[in-house]
């Protein structure tokens, strides 16, 4: 096995989507890294919903918490705490400006325990994004609770993500 | 195939800032940088990044907004760093004494339409303490950026930086 970090899956829309989908997670890596960049939307302020997939599906129970602080440049810093909702809503990407702005949204997370049935799924990410009133720069952790294999991570916005949006998973090498 | 490519490394022994300069292309992204080192001196001291420009300058004006969290282990609150149409992505790493390092993830610097934005992480000695700091920046200005100016505020430091492209 070479070493290092391994691309497994990558998306990169050439039009607008309203979910883009990665995965491929199995027992090959122990941890993975999933990079979002390029994200702009045709409107607006909204919010990046990230889940994960089971066989390739989006799970949408109320099995999602997270907890992070939203670093940013307009007020004080926000305190983050969802408990039980249907995504992990500020993981990556609150909002952006519309598709014509050059301020594009990215973050990278690191996926723990996805591939393991006994154990919850665990992300952490660090993002970057804009909106009208400044960046907005979210440091964040989240669970997915429930102890079952999760295949990939699905990914949408309150509107359609744009056309230039890239989707990376990597897999981290044990050896 | 590795998808995490080093681009450069370099090396600086008693310097003020490292330039790492002709990294960003076509070929990749999105990017991480690397910064470790050693101070020479017992200054308070910070690491400001900059963006180099298509012709080799490096961008000093006032088109970095960043959001920052300074965690301290020796004291409480952590202070909110923000700062808007600064020189720099500012107090990237903060020290004294000793020297830390960061990562930072920098996001499409080569599109000329697109502005630059970063994340990072970093860690710094402080008096035998920790600071330790989380940013998330914008360049302001939608330009191709090719490179990047690792600038220490201290007299001194010996300093490794280093370039990586994701695939």
């Amino acid at each position: 096995m070479s070493n290092g970090i391994i691309k497994v899956d990558e998306v990169i829309t050439t039009q607008a989507e309203s979910e883009i989908k990665v995965g491929g997670i199995d027992s090959k890596y122990d941890v993975y890294m999933l990079q979002v960049s390029g994200i702009t939307t045709v409107s607006g302020a909204t919010i990046g919903l990230t889940r994960v997939t089971t066989n390739g599906t989006a799970q949408t129970g109320t099995n999602y918490d997270l907890a992070g602080l939203g670093l940013r440049t307009d007020q004080a810093y926000t305190h983050l705490t969802n408990l039980n909702y249907t995504e992990w809503g500020y993981l990556g990407a609150w909002s952006h400006q519309g598709s014509n702005s050059s301020f594009r949204g990215n973050f990278t997370a690191y996926l723990f325990n996805f591939n393991n049935a006994n154990q919850y799924s665990m992300i952490t990410a660090k993002s970057i994004s804009r909106w009208a009133n400044g960046t907005l720069a979210p440091i964040t952790t989240g669970v997915y609770k429930v102890a079952e294999i999760n295949d990939g991570i699905s990914y949408t916005l309150q509107s359609d993500i744009q056309t230039g949006a890239r989707i990376s998973l990597y897999g981290l090498t044990n050896s | 195939m590795d998808s995490v490519q080093l681009i450069k490394r370099i090396t600086g022994y008693r310097v003020q800032s490292i330039l790492l300069e002709n990294v960003f292309s076509e070929k990749y992204q999105n990017y991480i940088v690397t910064c470790n080192g050693e101070e020479r001196g017992s200054q308070n001291a910070q690491i400001n990044v900059q963006l180099i420009d298509v012709n080799n300058n490096v961008i000093t004006q006032g088109e970095y907004d960043s959001t920052a969290l300074q965690m301290k282990s020796y004291a409480t609150p952590f202070d909110e760093l923000k700062y808007l149409d600064n020189t720099s992505f500012k107090i990237t790493m903060y020290a004294r004494q000793n020297f830390g390092g960061f990562q930072m993830f920098i996001y499409d610097p080569f599109n000329a339409n697109v502005n630059t934005s970063v994340t990072s992480m970093s860690t710094g000695n402080y008096a035998n303490n920790m600071i330790n700091i989380p940013l998330g920046a914008y360049h302001d200005e939608s330009e191709r950026a090719t490179g990047v100016k690792l600038g220490f505020t201290g007299n001194q430091c010996d300093m490794e930086g280093a370039v990586y492209g994701i695939l």
